[in-house]
C-alpha cells in the first residue's frame, strides 16, 4: 500500500532511448499497467522501478522516500516474472516462504502466512512439491503467492501470463482479478495483452518507443485514445479520413469523410493542429435494412465466425466498415445493400 | 548386426581401459610372479608389508591431507570468480575464461622451473603449503570452469527474484547460488582431487625433501636403476580405489536433477 512517484526517467541502451518518463504518479492500491509492444520500454522501466537496472537520470519515489539508488532488496517490493523464476531447489513451501525469511519472521509467523497465501491461491495440497511436479498454472500461481505474501509495499508484474497458454492465462488472469480484490495491493503490471490490461487495470498506460502516449482507465483509452496507435492496439478499429466540418457543441462536432459523408461524433483529445482521423468501433457499427433511414452501403464480404458474422461494409470510394453482428441476425448477403448506423464515434489524432 | 558390432566395440574399450588397471591388481596382491604368466604364482600382502615398512603411511597422510585443501581453497578463488563470469554480461568474457586455461596449457616442466628459482629465493622448497598451492595451479581451472558451467545455466531471474524479495548479494550466493551450483563444484572437486593427488612433476622439483606424496613415494620403484613392479603397484592400488571410488558415488549420488530444475523452465 503505497504510492510511486516517477519523474523524469530516463534509461538509454547505447545511444536508444530505452524509456523516458516525463511524470507518473502511481496511487496507493491502485492496479497500474504499462500496455506496450514488446520493445516498448515498459519491462526496461519497471525494472528500473524493481531496481534491477539502474536509470541514467531521474527519479523514483515510494511514499515520497527517494529510493532510486537503493539495491533492490531495500525497496520493500517483490516482482513475480514472466519465466516464474522460482526456486528449483526449494518446495512450494519454502519458495513462498522465502521473502519472509529475509525479513526474519519466525518460523510460526512464516508457517501461518504461507499457508494462508497457498490457500488464497488454492494451492494449499501441493505445499511440499518440487517445483519441477507442478504445472506451468501452478507454477505462476507460486510466483504470486511468493511475491504477496511478504507484504510488500508494492507488487511488479513481468508479463506474468505471458508463458502459459490460451486457457490457463484466462484462468489465471480471473485469479489474479480476485485476488487484487481481496488484498489491496499496490501493483504495476507490464503486457502487451489489451484483455489483461482492460480486466485487471485501475489505469492503464499505453506506451511507444519508450514514451507514454496515454495514460487513463480501461474506458477512456478504449472510447477516447489519444492517436490512432492506441485505437489499434485496444480493441478492433475502423478509420475513416476526412477532417472536423464544424463544431456542434462543446463535445460533439461534424466530421466530413473524403468522401463526402456527415459523420456526428465526439470530440476526443484532438486540437487544431492535429491531422484528424475518425474512430468507428465495430461495435458500434449497427447494420438496418436497406429501406431505414441512415448511411447507405453494400456488403463487401461476409465471413461465418461461428457465434457472431464479421462483415465488411462498403460506405464510399476510400472507406469500409468492419463489423460483427450476432450469426442470427444476419442482414444479407455479398453484394446486397444495407444501411448503417453508427452509434458512436470519436475524432482522433491520426 | 548393429547391437553386436556395438557390444563388441564397449568390450573392447572396457578391456583397454582395464586391463592395466587388473595388471596392478595382480602385481600388488603377489607374492612371487615373475609377470611371464597370466595370474601371479602365488597370492600375497608382501609388497604391501614392504611398503608400508618403506614409509607408506607418511606418503598416504600427506597425499590425503593435500588433495583436499588443494579443492577447498580452488574452491574459494573460482566460486566468486565463477559467479560473476558466469552470471554477469562482461567484456571479453570468452577472453577470461581462455585466460583461465594457461596454466593447463604451459607445460609443468616450464612452470616448474620457474617456481623453483623463486621458492629457492623465499626458502619455500619442501614446504607443505607451497605444494598445496602449486597443486592449485593445474586444479584450479578445472574447478572454475566446471563451476562456472553451473553458473551459467541458471536463469539470470532466478537472481532478480532472490534480490527482490529481500536477499542481499551475499545471500543471494550463499541461498539460492551455491545449492544450485554444488553439481558443478562436486565435480570440479572430483577433477581438482584426483589432479592433485596423481600431480608427480612439480611435488618432486619442489616438495622434496619433506613432501614425498604418493607419486613421489611410487617413483622411487620405478625410477633410477631398477624396476620394482610389485611396491609400486601396491601404491598405485592407493592412487587408484579412491579415483574409483569418489566416481561411483558421483554417479549414485549426484543426480542431474538440481541442474534440470536449474531455470531451464519459461
Amino acid at each position: 500500500m503505497s504510492t510511486i512517484l516517477i519523474k523524469n526517467l530516463k534509461k538509454y541502451y547505447g545511444k536508444v532511448l530505452a524509456s523516458s518518463i516525463e511524470a507518473l504518479e502511481i496511487k496507493d492500491g491502485e492496479f497500474f499497467t504499462l500496455l506496450g509492444p514488446s520493445g516498448c520500454g515498459k519491462t526496461t522501466t519497471l525494472r528500473m522501478i524493481a531496481g534491477l537496472i539502474s536509470p541514467d537520470e531521474g527519479k523514483i519515489l515510494i511514499d515520497g522516500k527517494d529510493i532510486t539508488n537503493f539495491p533492490p532488496e531495500r525497496r520493500n517490493l517483490t516482482m513475480v516474472f514472466q519465466n516464474f523464476a522460482l526456486f528449483p531447489h526449494m518446495n512450494v513451501f519454502d519458495n513462498v516462504a522465502f521473502g519472509l525469511r529475509m525479513r526474519h519472521m519466525t518460523e510460526k509467523e512464516i508457517n501461518i502466512r504461507v499457508m494462508e497465501m497457498l490457500k488464497m491461491l488454492r494451492i494449499e495440497e501441493l505445499a511440499n512439491r518440487r517445483i519441477e511436479q507442478i504445472s506451468g498454472g501452478q507454477q505462476q500461481r507460486v510466483g504470486v503467492a511468493r511475491a504477496i505474501a511478504p507484504h510488500p509495499s508494492v507488487v511488479l508484474f513481468d508479463e506474468p501470463l505471458s508463458n502459459l497458454d490460451a486457457k490457463l492465462r484466462e484462468e489465471v488472469r480471473y485469479e489474479l482479478k480476485e485476488l487484487q480484490r481481496k488484498v489491496n495491493i499496490t501493483a504495476v503490471y507490464v503486457t502487451h495483452d489489451q484483455a489483461e490490461a482492460m480486466t485487471l487495470s485501475d489505469r492503464i498506460a499505453i506506451m511507444q518507443a519508450g514514451i507514454i502516449i496515454q495514460i487513463g482507465n480501461p474506458k477512456e483509452v478504449y472510447f477516447t485514445p489519444a492517436n490512432a496507435f492506441v485505437a489499434s492496439f485496444i480493441g478492433g478499429t475502423n478509420f475513416i479520413d476526412g477532417d472536423v466540418e464544424k463544431e456542434i457543441s462543446q463535445d460533439r462536432v461534424l466530421f466530413r469523410s473524403n468522401d463526402g459523408l456527415l459523420i456526428e461524433a465526439r470530440k476526443g483529445m484532438i486540437n487544431n493542429y492535429d491531422s484528424k482521423v475518425l474512430l468507428v468501433r465495430p461495435e458500434a457499427v449497427e447494420l438496418r435494412r436497406s429501406s431505414e433511414n441512415g448511411i447507405k452501403g453494400t456488403i463487401e464480404s461476409k465471413l461465418y465466425l461461428g457465434g457472431s458474422l464479421e462483415y465488411r461494409i462498403r460506405i464510399g470510394k476510400n472507406s469500409t466498415l468492419k463489423t460483427f453482428s450476432p450469426s442470427v441476425n444476419d442482414v444479407g448477403d455479398v453484394n446486397s445493400n444495407v444501411t448503417v448506423v453508427i452509434k458512436d464515434a470519436v475524432v482522433i489524432k491520426r | 548386426m548393429k547391437r553386436i558390432s556395438t557390444s563388441l566395440v564397449s568390450i573392447i574399450i572396457v578391456l583397454i581401459i582395464f586391463f592395466p588397471v587388473f595388471v596392478i591388481f595382480e602385481w600388488a596382491f603377489s607374492t612371487i610372479w615373475y609377470g611371464t604368466s597370466l595370474f601371479p604364482t602365488q597370492l600375497g600382502f608382501r609388497s604391501f608389508v614392504q611398503v608400508i615398512q618403506a614409509g607408506l603411511g607418511k606418503s598416504l597422510i600427506l597425499s590425503f591431507t593435500i588433495a583436499p585443501l588443494v579443492v577447498l581453497f580452488s574452491a574459494i578463488i573460482s566460486i566468486p570468480a565463477a559467479y560473476i563470469i558466469g552470471t554477469k554480461d562482461i567484456k571479453s568474457k570468452r577472453l577470461i575464461e581462455n585466460l583461465f586455461l594457461i596454466p593447463l596449457i604451459v607445460p609443468p616442466i616450464v612452470s616448474g622451473i620457474g617456481i623453483l628459482s623463486i621458492y629457492t629465493q623465499l626458502g619455500l622448497i619442501g614446504n607443505y603449503m607451497a605444494i598445496v598451492l602449486v597443486h592449485m595451479i593445474g586444479a584450479t581451472p578445472y574447478m572454475f570452469r566446471s563451476v562456472e558451467a553451473s553458473f551459467e545455466s541458471i536463469d539470470p531471474s532466478i537472481e532478480e527474484a532472490a534480490r527482490v524479495l529481500g536477499a542481499t548479494r551475499l545471500r543471494t550466493i550463499l541461498k539460492i547460488y551455491l545449492p544450485l551450483v554444488t553439481p558443478g563444484l562436486l565435480s570440479g572437486s572430483v577433477f581438482a582431487f584426483s589432479w592433485s593427488l596423481n600431480e608427480f612433476l612439480l611435488t618432486l622439483l619442489l616438495g622434496l625433501p619433506n613432501i614425498v606424496t604418493l607419486p613421489v613415494f611410487l617413483y622411487r620403484y620405478v625410477g633410477g636403476y631398477y624396476i620394482s613392479p610389485g611396491p609400486a603397484s601396491a601404491i598405485s592400488v592407493f592412487l587408484i580405489v579412491p579415483s574409483l571410488f569418489i566416481v561411483y558415488l558421483m554417479e549414485k549420488y549426484i543426480k542431474s536433477e538440481y541442474v534440470a530444475g536449474a531455470g531451464i523452465k519459461g
